[in-house]
């Protein structure tokens, strides 16, 4: 499964404006409620985490990511959500959560399956590796863009082999 | 002994990151010719989660009192400092 295939096209955004990590998942979750693939507990359940167990993740490059996520309890068809923020969002930090890490991109999963989602969970190790792929992300200018631009990096970055 | 190594990789909820680290952790090892099991958990059930374990590779905090080495994976995430993790990984497996 490509990454490309379980992005929901109405639920990628760019230069999205919002001051919280509240903010930024309660917008993103939002496509994904309404069209059913996620529960009414995913929300809840993907602020409870982020508080407890955050996902900010500095990057090599300018800009670092949140991967948000629950568990798959709430899940019911996998997918995620995209953003680019209009302005650094202060995450914290997947290791040391007293630490603040500035967040301008962020991924937000909706997984229930892993084995059916590992490629697409290692493309986006292999985007989060490349300053040159992220900075073409943050780039997009429009939503179709940004989706556009995980397609050609999800194809350049697969490593062949599994299908 | 040189049956293959078990490392357990954590995170928060055991799907999405921990499947990410262990997927560039496993490549990594291939290309370094080090065959290892890789069992994925949640940080919450580590304890439960030790037996036969080798190495500890983790994506969140863990309590400091663990009696396997721990060895922190985000940069298997980022890619920041990749090369030594992998080193330090590789020295830990082959040293016990």
């Amino acid at each position: 499964m490509l990454l490309t295939d379980l992005v929901v096209p109405e639920a990628v955004f760019v230069g999205l404006e919002a001051e919280t990590p509240e903010d930024v998942i309660r917008r993103l979750a939002e496509p994904l409620l309404t069209s059913g693939r996620v529960d009414d507990g995913f929300v809840g359940a993907v602020l409870e985490r982020e508080g407890k167990m955050p996902t900010g993740l500095p990057l090599a490059g300018a800009f670092n990511v949140a991967l948000p996520h629950a568990d798959p309890v709430h899940v019911i068809h996998p997918c995620m959500a995209v953003a680019t923020l209009a302005k650094a969002v202060p995450f914290h930090h997947m290791v040391e959560p007293d630490e603040v890490v500035p967040v301008r991109l962020v991924f937000l999963l909706a997984l229930n399956a892993p084995d059916d989602q590992i490629e697409a969970l290692g493309q986006i190790a292999a985007v989060l590796e490349s300053i040159e792929q992220v900075e073409d992300l943050m780039a997009a200018d429009r939503a179709d863009r940004l989706l556009e631009a995980l397609g050609r990096i999800f194809v350049t970055t697969r490593n062949g082999g599994r299908q | 002994m040189n049956g293959p190594k078990t490392i357990l990789v954590c995170c928060g909820t055991g799907i999405a990151t921990s499947t990410m680290v262990s997927m560039s952790l496993r490549e990594a090892l291939i290309q370094r010719g080090i065959k290892v099991e890789i069992r994925q958990c949640l940080a919450a059930e580590v304890r439960s989660r030790l037996a036969g374990v080798d190495l500890i590779v983790t994506t969140t905090a863990l309590p400091n009192d663990l009696p396997v080495p721990v060895v922190q994976g985000l940069a298997f995430l980022t890619g920041i400092g990749k090369e030594q993790v992998i080193e330090d990984v590789a020295g830990r497996l082959g040293g016990t």
